[in-house]
């Protein structure tokens, strides 16, 4: 029977939204295909304050749950991406799903390398009335359709959407346990490691005791896993290789501006605002929104680089040019509603699916939204 | 010995140099070269000519790949194979691609580096900063510290190489002015032990590609019709 495999990511003990969304894609694609539906949850430690996640995955029709514990924190590509190679090889999935996220821009290609598949980055998948993925290409206006008789490897696909149905009761649910390492015997250092995630001091001299398997120099090595020509690999194990000997390096967490926990509407302002920014920066103080600034001069607000936001109920963009709306595309929560005020000139196209853009000139229109019980 | 940093353009339209994050990526591989001492190689793909490169590339080598199918015509295994090409051809210290959506399939060409060589993957960069060594990582290679957003955080690493990057902005480095470009070398496809008959096989299975028409009428709104769609509950939107 075909997996479809949804990698769930999790911030403070909550799931997030686009992840909710990709497991209910998921759901629609193992129903449409006869398919086994496992939600891919990866966590430094499981205990009684993580039970009520694997009761929501099942809420979120999940048939299975492969729950890796002892992975190493921050999750990014140098913690994640070994347990990854490991899940996938042991249940290589006909569908990768995964919301869309930082982590998953940074890991998606990767397991797409990994699998030979299809990476869709932006898509839609359709069940009805047969299985489609529209892969749809930003910048070039066009899309390419896959039917299901297209697709003879993996497909890696981000969900830019949260869940749209509710969730169903909780239920009993199989949970597939595997401990981060494991699958490799001879390198318990990682696994130990993985046991102290969240001591950054231990992680990184985890990291720094795995240096020697840097293989950049070994060329017999190297050559085992090119491609060839013919696109074929040389060998078949590369996978597992690779992702152990890439080379890791401490990673450090560094403390940015916090986004209020709890916020559910964030506010991003940019260029063309420039004469309303002490205006919008009390309008949030007042509201308790955070506010987001765009662009690099000086103004108010956490500049964008600075920080990622996972998930908002709403976005409000104001003042934005163009290069500005598609850097927001980029870092804010696709799958919240979108309202744009002053946003100049309306993009032909965007990836976002609910987004309005309001008409008229921001000296116009600000006071009435300032006015409005948002 | 010099490092070597290969970067990689996909000149989807004219005028791409000066969109944000194909910018960001050109003045990192200006500043890899000017700051860090490494040798800049920057890899054209498709046949829009970059007309300007911030200063520091002036004297750099540009490749333009010839008879190459664009990205998105290209199937994984294709991409793949690519990257084996340019490993052996070039032996890259640190890979850069933009991290911009257009580029979705350099992306993966990106991820095929790291999963070859293999490599570290940092995709999201946002910021910048030369730095002395740390202790544990005493070494004579320019060392240097990336940030990038993730999960309501800011994660900071001073990448080991080999190491592929994604650049989406380029805080930390004062802007260079830009220069016209040097003379890019014609690369053939038999340098980096490709085929092109093989790629256009695989390519030709690929679906061909549909328009999508778009209506940004619809989505333009008054203020009130906006806050009114922006405040309904779920199921009445």
């Amino acid at each position: 029977m075909a997996l479809i495999l949804s990698v769930v990511e999790t911030r403070k003990g909550v799931i997030s939204q686009a992840s909710l969304g990709a497991l209910e894609v998921g759901r629609q694609v193992a129903s449409a295909r006869g398919a086994t539906l496992y939600a891919v949850m990866l966590l430094p430690v499981y205990d009684r304050l993580q039970q009520d996640l694997v009761a929501q995955l099942s809420a979120y029709r999940a048939d299975r749950v492969i729950l890796v514990t002892g992975v190493r924190e921050p999750p990014c590509h140098g913690t994640w991406v070994r347990s990854l190679v490991e899940v996938v090889d042991r249940f290589p999935p006909a569908f990768l799903l995964w919301g869309a996220s930082s982590l998953a821009a940074e890991l998606a290609p990767y397991l797409g390398i990994h699998l030979k598949g299809i990476y869709a980055p932006l898509c839609t998948i359709d069940t009805e009335p047969q299985l489609k993925i529209n892969w749809i290409r930003p910048g070039t206006r066009e899309s390419t359709e896959f039917f299901e008789e297209d697709l003879e490897n993996a497909v890696v696909a981000l969900v830019h959407h949260g869940p749209r149905r509710p969730p169903a009761a909780t239920s009993e649910i199989e949970v597939i346990a595997i401990r981060a390492g494991d699958g490799d015997a001879a390198d318990g250092k990682n696994a130990e490691g993985g046991a102290n995630a969240a001591d950054g001091a231990n992680a990184a001299g985890d990291a720094n005791a795995a240096d020697g398997a840097n293989a950049a120099g070994d060329g017999a090595t190297q050559d085992a896993r090119l491609f060839s020509p013919s696109g074929e690999k040389t060998v078949d194990r590369t996978g597992h290789r690779a992702s152990e000997e890439a080379p890791l390096f401490p990673v450090r967490v560094v403390p940015v501006a916090e986004i209020p926990y709890g916020s559910d509407t964030i506010v991003a302002i940019g260029r063309l605002a420039a004469g309303h920014e002490d205006a919008v920066a009390g309008w949030c103080a007042r509201e308790e929104w955070p506010l987001l600034r765009m662009h690099d001069g000086p103004g108010p607000g956490i500049g964008w680089w600075k920080t990622s936001v996972m998930s908002m109920e709403r976005v409000i963009l104001i003042g934005c040019d163009p290069e500005e709306f598609e850097l927001c595309e980029a870092q804010l929560p696709t799958t919240a509603r979108w309202l744009c005020l002053g946003c100049e000139p309306v993009p032909a196209e965007t990836g976002i699916p609910r987004v309005r853009f309001v008409s008229g000139s921001l000296k116009d229109t600000l006071p009435q939204l300032f006015e409005q019980e948002l | 010995m010099e490092r070597r940093v290969l970067a990689f353009l996909e000149t989807v339209t004219a005028g791409q140099e000066r969109r944000p994050r194909e910018r960001a990526m050109l003045q990192t591989l200006a500043w890899l070269q000017d700051r860090c001492a490494m040798t800049a190689e920057l890899v054209l793909w498709g046949d829009t000519p970059l007309p300007q490169v911030p200063a520091p590339l002036a004297g750099a080598r540009l490749h333009r790949l010839v008879e190459m199918p664009p990205t998105s015509l290209m199937s994984t295994v294709d991409l793949a194979a690519c990257a084996t090409g340019f490993i052996k051809a070039f032996r890259p210290d640190v890979v850069l691609v933009s991290t911009s959506p257009v580029n979705s399939n350099l992306h993966l060409l990106a991820a095929a580096f790291a999963f070859l060589q293999p490599a570290a993957f940092i995709f999201g960069v946002t910021e910048l900063e030369p730095c002395d060594p740390p202790e544990p990582l005493l070494s004579p290679d320019p060392v240097f510290l990336c940030r990038r957003p993730a999960a309501g955080s800011l994660l900071e690493s001073i990448p080991r190489f080999p190491v592929v990057l994604g650049i989406t902005h380029c805080a930390g480095i004062d802007g260079y002015d830009l220069v016209p470009a040097p003379q890019a070398d014609p690369l053939p496809l038999g340098n980096l032990g490709l085929e092109l008959e093989l790629i256009q096989m695989r390519s030709a299975l690929f679906p061909e590609p549909v328009s999508i028409i778009q209506n940004p009428e619809s989505r333009l709104s008054d203020l009130e019709t906006a806050v009114n769609w922006l405040t309904a509950d779920e199921e009445e939107e």
